[in-house]
């Protein structure tokens, strides 16, 4: 089964949590790696293996290159800021990510090799909204983003960075989200 | 003939399959059958501008317009990138 639509259960294992709050805090505390897009944004691949309605994380693809700025791709996010993104203190034109065709590529090659399946992408949420200090579910922008990408996305809260939180929606649907279990041995906590 | 890899969240269009061999002489007639044959898969249409499609691991940045062009080879293989964007 390799739609994602009717999956009920998600277990991240925590190394694989910590791998992604190291790329987000990593970020905002502007460290970059060679060739990586300078910007407090971080955005990655979650992939693993599905088991009936179960996901189970086995990998976490951070992106280096947001091609947001490049052409034919700006026109495109600049339309979809312009009318979905809600009005924030990060200017429009600093917004977005879209992922490098050559790097999605490399790593739907490597999962495949790996019998993999990407089922996820993740991005981080930094600024507090006055309706929506916590920032931990997908913008309308978001939803418009995910239409029709058959992915999970990861919605990490980093308003508060001591305290990072991740959910997960279907399509960036708040209505399709599924709980996110966070494994640590033999325990597991709902974060 | 030339064969059309899927990206696995697309897969779902595709009877779950991995790699479709398509009978093809250019970019055009290939994709052409292979959206017949998986019409849901005309999804990727949408915004058509932004679709990334590789031949081998060469990146034909394209859009449909110039597939015609594109002559393929008996073993090549089309690999089909729809971006995937957040906020």
């Amino acid at each position: 089964m390799v739609s994602f639509e009717g999956v009920t259960s998600l277990v991240m294992p925590a190394p694989n949590w910590r791998e992604i709050q190291e790329h987000c805090k990593r970020k905002l505390a502007g460290h970059y790696l060679r060739g990586e897009s300078k910007g407090r944004k971080a955005y990655g691949l979650v992939a693993g293996t599905q088991h009936g309605f179960a996901l189970k994380v086995e990998r976490i693809l951070a992106a280096r290159k947001n091609v947001r700025d490049e052409e034919p791709y700006k026109t495109y996010m600049d339309k979809m800021m312009q009318e979905h993104a809600i009005p924030s203190k990060t200017p429009l034109g600093s917004r977005g990510w879209i992922t490098d065709p050559v790097e999605l590529k490399d790593y739907y090659d490597r999962c495949d090799q790996d019998r993999l399946v990407v089922f996820g992408t993740y991005h981080m949420h930094v600024v507090p909204w006055e309706h929506d200090p916590v920032r931990d579910t997908p913008t309308s922008l978001d939803t418009v983003l995910a239409r029709n990408s058959n992915l999970f996305s990861f919605i990490v809260s980093m308003v508060d960075v001591s305290r990072p939180s991740v959910r997960a929606f279907y399509e960036g649907i708040r209505e399709k989200e599924i709980p996110v279990l966070i494994e640590d041995g033999q325990y597991v906590e709902r974060r | 003939m030339p064969k059309v890899i899927i990206p696995s969240p697309l897969r779902k269009h595709a009877d779950n399959q991995r790699e479709v061999v398509v009978d093809g002489n250019s970019l055009k007639e290939t994709m052409e059958r292979f959206l017949q044959q998986y019409p849901a898969l005309r999804i990727i249409n949408h915004d058509s501008a932004l679709l990334s499609i590789f031949v081998n691991s060469r990146l034909v940045r394209t859009g449909m317009e110039t597939w015609d062009s594109l002559s393929l080879n008996s073993d090549d293989e089309i690999t089909l990138i729809v971006p995937i964007a957040g906020g």
